[in-house]
């Protein structure tokens, strides 16, 4: 890793420009102004004004550091710099897996953003948003939403929001969704030429540049889908204080960092909540109710 | 019980934002959150200035239907309540 050698490349994502000594084929190019860099470099021990001290984690209000073991240790300050110091041997598509989804929500935070653990598309000139947690399929439903309805996509596993003039507004991520073999088959894709996210996780990456939406979106509706134990699927608009409470439990690392930017995501949420209707959908774990879920959801969005 | 020579006011430090008829709160120094029912949000409301219990309970009573006694047991216990919790300032 010598610094001399090292060439950049530059790429946007979360409305961010990022200047990169390491290629994130995920990400979108660009040619804006850098306000965020990742180089590779030494991770520091420890924090000296740690507030959160985890296993592997440690968290301030302006840095944070975590080691993926055996890939790499990150450094994220101020929400405009990353440092990487790889293990031995480790497999530059693997670290920046790590980099793309956990590490860069941490420099979301840092930067005063709100990241959501949701997927979304755009409708019209706006965004829906679909907050689901791991593995009840959020990349799929955007997927198969865009296939049967055209819907251009706008993220798959976190999304930002902010609020500009005290109106929120939803930022575009990157165009790569992460994929499990069941969703593959499912939405009819195939997979051979798929890579995988890491050498040790059977999840496929998939580039949906065709289809995406690059840009700031105001947002207009949210579905929280959970898994169920009913056989049909169960719609119902979540008001008032469960819309918050509802919410806040989509806040990408919410438990973790919830002490440190409890403030400024209290701010934006209940701004973004103001001016969307939240449903909250049930859906049956086992069968394949994925066609059932896109009418539904189309209903929905029409009737709005 | 309260008497009519205290008045009560918000803090003005509590984050609270309005969720179609109730109101979510947090309170940045503990960073609890604190959720208020409609009535409750309406005495918030009226909480943007100082009131006394007499003048809630006068307010209340034109606009829900509720007995002055049951009332006025009601909203001194919740004031009560709220000021444990710092979310109102008492001033004599």
């Amino acid at each position: 890793m010598d610094k001399k050698m090292a060439t950049t490349y530059t790429y946007s994502a979360f409305g961010i420009n990022i200047s990169s000594e390491i290629k994130i084929p995920e990400f979108l190019p660009s040619s804006g102004d850098i306000q965020v860099t990742v180089s590779y470099g030494e991770v520091p021990k420890k924090l000296d004004e740690k507030i959160i001290n985890g296993f592997r984690f440690q968290i301030s209000a302006d840095e944070f550091i975590i080691r993926y073991k055996p890939w790499a240790a990150f450094y994220v300050c101020n929400g405009n710099k990353i440092i990487i110091q790889p293990e031995k041997d480790a497999d530059e598509n693997d670290i920046k897996t790590f980099l793309i989804s956990s590490v860069i929500v941490m420099l979301l935070h840092q930067r005063g953003l709100l990241p959501l653990h949701a997927s979304g598309i755009k409708v019209d000139n706006k965004a829906v948003l679909f907050a689901a947690n791991a593995g009840v399929g959020k990349s799929t439903i955007a997927l198969d939403l865009n296939r049967k309805y055209g819907y251009p996509l706008i993220a798959d596993d976190v999304t930002v929001v902010s609020a500009i003039n005290n109106l929120p507004v939803v930022y575009s991520s990157f165009p790569s969704a992460k994929l499990w073999q069941d969703s593959i088959e499912m939405l009819g894709l195939l997979n051979k030429d798929l890579p995988f996210i890491r050498k040790d996780v059977f999840k496929y990456r998939f580039d949906n540049r065709p289809a995406f939406f690059s840009g700031i979106l105001e947002p207009l509706l949210i579905f929280v889908i959970e898994n169920g134990d009913k056989e049909n699927i169960e719609i119902q608009e979540i008001k008032g204080v469960d819309k918050f409470n509802v919410l806040r439990q989509h806040i990408f690392r919410a438990k973790m960092i919830n002490e440190i930017y409890a403030v400024e995501h209290f701010k934006i949420l209940t701004q973004l909540l103001k001016s969307v209707s939240c449903f909250k959908i049930l859906k049956h774990n086992n069968s394949n109710t994925l066609n059932e879920l896109s009418v539904t959801i189309q209903d929905t969005i029409k009737q709005w | 019980m309260i008497n009519d020579k205290i008045k009560f006011v918000r803090n003005k430090r509590l984050l609270a934002s309005r969720m179609d008829d109730e109101i979510v709160m947090m309170h940045p120094e503990s960073g609890k959150y604190f959720a208020l029912n409609p009535v409750a949000a309406r005495i918030w409301e009226l909480l943007e200035t100082p009131h006394n219990l007499q003048e809630i309970v006068s307010k209340l009573l034109t606009e829900f239907d509720v007995t002055p006694e049951t009332c006025k047991a009601q909203v001194s216990d919740f004031l009560e309540n709220i000021s444990e919790k710092k979310l109102i300032d008492k001033s004599e």
